[in-house]
Formats: C-alpha cells, sequence, structure tokens
C-alpha cells in the first residue's frame, strides 16, 4: 500500500510517498519529489505543472493522498501565498483518488496516540511525511 | 474494398484478400515497412476518416490475448487509437488505427533539425503517454522509436504508436523479455539478458531525445558507427545474414559499453542540464534510470523553464527566451564569432559583451 503526502510552500509543492509492506513496516520510496513553478501567470507553467502532478500519481498509484491544510483566512505572517492556493487548486482536480486535507493538529493528535516509526528523508519533507504516514493509518 | 491498383504483390494472399473483403474501408495506398509488417492507407466510408491497417506477424489467437484486450481499451491523447485488432489466420494480428497527420518523427528528423524545444516538448508528450501505458495498463512498449511516434499537427502533440510489441508486466519490479525488433534502440539488459522492464522504456525514450537533440545517432547511415577495423570485419563476410548478425553483434558491444549514446556528442551550446538528463535516462543499470516517466517529466518541463530554445541553423544558432529577447551567433568571413541580440523581432544589433569566444558568446546569449 502506498500513500502521498503533499505540503505547498510558497511555489513549491513537496511530496512525499510511503509504502506499507507486508510484514506492517512503512518506508519512505524514492518516488518522492518537489514540484514547482517558476512564474505561476504562465499557462505553459500551469500545464506542466498539472501534467507532471498528474503523472506523478498515475506512476505511484497510492491508495490515498492528503495535502497539508492551510488557513487560508490567516492574516500577516501567517497568510499562506496566494500562488499555493493555486497549486493546492491543480492537485485538487486529480480525478482518480480524492485528495484530502489534513490539518497539522490532526496529525499532531494523531501521534500523541501512535508512536511514528522513522522519519522524513529531508527535514523540508517533515509536514508532508507526517500526512503521508497518517494515511497509512 | 478496392478501387486502385495496390501493387501489393509483396504482401500475403491472407492479408490481401482480407483487404479486399473489407467492405467497410476503402483502402487506396499499401506501403511496405519490411521487418516492420505490412501496411495500407484507406479511407471508412460510413466515418469518412482515413484510417491506417497495419499487419504483423502474431501467434495464434493474438485478440485473446491480454495485450490485445487492454489494447482496445486505452484512450490517451499521446497514444494510437485503436478502432479495431483481431487475428487474422494463418499468423498475423491486425490493427485498425487512424491516420496521423503529420506522419512519424523519423521522417520529421530526417527532414530538417528540430529546436531543442521542440525536442523538450515532444518527450514531455512521449512521456505522458508513457505514464499511461506503464501506470494504468502495466504495460511496456518495447519498441520505442522515432519511426513509432507519430506527430498530430492539429493539436501539436507527439502520440506513441505500433503497439504491436506491447507486453504487460504483472509484478511491479517484474521484467518481460525485449523485443528483438529495431537493435539500435535496445537497451543495456535487453542485450546482455534478454530482459525488458519499465525503466527498459525511459533507455528507449532517453535515445530518442538524444536523436532529436542532434547527437551522434546516424541511423540512415549505420556504418558510420564503425570503426576502420569493424568495417574491415564487416567488408570481409561474404554471406548477408552473417553480415548483418556481425552488425548487430558489434552494434550489441557498443551499446554495452555505452558508446552507442554518447552524451559527450551533445551538441556544445546544450546547458549542462541536458547531459544530466540524458546520463540519468541512458544509464548502464536500468534501476538507476528514472524510476517512472513521470521522474523523467520532471527534468524535461524543468530543462523547458529553465534553458533558452537554440535553433541550429547550418550557418548560425539562435538562442530564443521566452520575454522575447533574441540572440544570434555566427562566424563573419574573418572567422570571428560574431553575437547579435534584438528583442520582439526588432532589428539585429551587435553585442560586443563577450571576448571573442564562441563559449563566451554563448554565455552572453544565455541570460535572459
Amino acid at each position: 500500500m502506498k500513500t502521498i503526502g503533499i505540503q505547498i510552500k510558497s511555489t513549491e509543492a513537496i511530496m512525499v510517498v510511503l509504502e506499507k509492506d507486508d510484514a506492517g513496516n512503512i518506508t519512505q520510496t524514492n518516488e518522492s519529489a518537489k514540484f514547482g513553478i517558476d512564474d505561476p501567470t504562465k499557462p505553459n507553467q500551469v500545464r506542466q505543472f498539472r501534467d507532471q502532478i498528474n503523472a506523478a500519481f498515475d506512476s505511484i498509484g497510492a491508495s490515498r493522498i492528503g495535502i497539508v491544510a492551510r488557513n487560508a483566512n490567516g492574516k500577516g505572517d501567517r497568510a499562506p501565498s496566494p500562488i499555493s492556493f493555486k497549486l493546492e487548486g491543480i492537485i485538487q482536480l486529480y480525478d482518480k483518488v480524492d485528495v484530502e486535507q489534513i490539518w497539522k493538529q490532526t496529525t499532531i493528535a494523531y501521534f500523541k496516540k501512535i508512536a511514528k516509526t522513522g522519519s522524513a528523508k529531508n527535514k523540508y519533507q517533515d509536514d508532508a511525511y507526517d500526512v503521508a504516514y497518517f494515511l497509512m493509518s | 474494398m478496392v478501387t486502385v491498383e495496390l501493387n501489393d504483390e509483396d504482401s500475403v494472399k491472407a492479408i490481401q484478400d482480407f483487404v479486399r473483403n473489407t467492405p467497410d474501408i476503402n483502402v487506396y495506398e499499401y506501403i511496405r515497412r519490411g521487418c516492420n509488417g505490412d501496411v495500407y492507407f484507406g479511407k471508412r466510408i460510413k466515418m469518412n476518416d482515413d484510417v491506417v491497417l497495419k499487419f504483423y506477424w502474431s501467434h495464434p489467437n493474438y485478440d485473446a490475448a491480454e495485450e490485445a484486450v487492454i489494447l482496445r481499451h486505452i484512450e490517451h491523447d499521446n497514444i494510437l487509437k485503436i478502432h479495431d485488432l483481431r487475428f487474422l489466420p494463418p499468423n498475423y494480428a491486425y490493427f485498425l488505427t487512424p491516420r496521423i497527420s503529420g506522419g512519424d518523427l523519423q521522417g520529421v528528423i530526417d527532414d530538417r533539425r528540430l529546436s531543442s524545444k521542440e525536442a523538450l516538448e515532444i518527450i514531455a508528450g512521449v512521456l505522458l503517454g508513457l505514464t499511461e501505458l506503464h501506470s494504468k495498463h502495466k504495460l511496456v512498449h518495447r519498441d520505442l522509436k522515432p519511426g513509432n511516434i507519430l506527430l498530430d499537427l492539429k493539436k501539436n502533440i507527439p502520440i506513441i504508436a505500433d503497439l504491436g510489441a506491447v507486453k504487460k508486466i504483472h509484478k511491479a519490479d517484474g521484467c518481460v523479455t525485449a523485443s528483438k525488433s529495431t537493435y539500435l534502440y535496445l537497451p543495456p539488459e535487453a542485450i546482455l539478458a534478454n530482459e525488458y522492464y519499465y525503466q527498459s522504456d525511459i533507455y528507449q525514450v532517453g535515445v530518442i531525445m538524444f536523436q532529436l537533440l542532434g547527437c551522434f545517432f546516424p541511423i540512415n547511415s549505420p556504418m558510420d558507427w564503425l570503426t576502420a577495423r569493424e568495417k574491415k570485419q564487416l567488408d570481409g563476410i561474404r554471406n548477408t545474414t552473417d553480415k548483418y548478425r556481425k552488425f548487430d553483434e558489434i552494434i550489441g558491444k557498443k551499446i554495452v559499453k555505452g558508446q552507442l549514446v554518447d552524451t559527450n556528442t551533445l551538441p556544445f551550446y546544450l546547458d549542462p542540464g541536458f547531459k544530466r538528463v540524458l546520463n540519468k535516462a541512458l544509464n548502464f543499470h536500468y534501476e538507476k534510470r528514472y524510476k517512472n516517466p513521470s521522474l523523467f517529466l520532471k527534468e524535461v518541463h524543468s530543462l523547458l523553464r529553465v534553458c533558452p530554445d537554440y535553433v541550429h541553423e547550418p550557418d548560425k544558432l539562435i538562442v530564443k527566451h521566452e520575454n522575447g529577447k533574441e540572440f544570434q551567433m555566427y562566424k563573419n568571413k574573418k572567422d570571428e564569432v560574431v553575437l547579435e541580440k534584438r528583442l520582439s523581432n526588432k532589428d539585429w544589433r551587435k553585442d560586443n559583451g563577450h571576448n571573442g569566444t564562441i563559449e563566451s558568446a554563448l554565455k552572453v546569449a544565455r541570460l535572459k
């Protein structure tokens, strides 16, 4: 079984792919990647982002896909970048598996009850890792 | 039905009869494609569209094979639609597909050199089609080459065609036997162990990209690959079959040594990223190549975003940026490097911001 966790930071989508084997061991696969847009006003770059995301999801064949939810009403320093919502919208258009929104508080509460085995290969993947791990449950 | 003289005497009787007795297609042209089977062009009378009838050698009951059942249901912009597929006794598989406007990619690159952007966009389209084959249908194509990629001029997209060699891989990291139909595009594992993986298709797309970018791949004069010694060896063989076998053996050795697709032959003007991407796609070890087409696609898109478009013309190189800025480099009569720039189709103006070397002029031209 495979799950995908995504965190959108600025103009990048950080994707972590986890796989659970028959013995119940959860590992991060080397399909994990970052996708981004340099200029969100250029239609060809938006289309490329869509194609990359759809192709990646198709190739991985995950049973669940989740994205770290962000507060659209956040103000000041906490205000999410408007471009990130554009990326989120494109990701949510994937129609073979529903893309779930997972709040950070949900994963924090989950890991208080369940001990996480392993961690993300890179520090910047931590939040996406947690979402993918949560979806494995 | 047939209303014109087809001159298809080279075709076998079973195929000739089939073509003449198909009532709803008016067949008007025949092409012999050597080992790749027989091809006829026709028009579907009721639908009023041009179609291709292709016949491959096949094992009996091909139309009941798992691959054939899957192929009938594939619907993707970058994969050739199959209208009909069936077994034709005694041992042929019949494919009915649409006729695509732009012909095949080999014909295009024989005619002109593609710009780097055109090449990358074609590769991106091929990788989208390959994602569909690999992920949704668990199929490997096994015969990817420019001759099997069609260009739809209306939609401006490449289409993966010639699905006669596709094979289903049943386990995620499993493999099937290689198809030996086009030796030059075989990956090393196919030569060494007759094994073909998902990543073997990635290798073949890598070879296509290598070819489209203008690297050394003399498919129309394959003897150019051989050294003088190898040519002499070949000349010493009289029997044609033995000669072909020896040629394949020499090419096979070159594939295994990584000499057939040598990324050092990349055009000098391409950014280092092109070599990095090709080296990964063409890696000797299949496990070290891109794990799936989507990771390859991501890198191709990254090249499209980061690098300018390089248009190689016989006497000059044009470097085009997305913002409309263009540079052209050429050598004048005194053999000096000349760099000119212009903005959005205005007049060319000399740019003297380089030190007279090609490298320096290229560095200036690459700046947005």
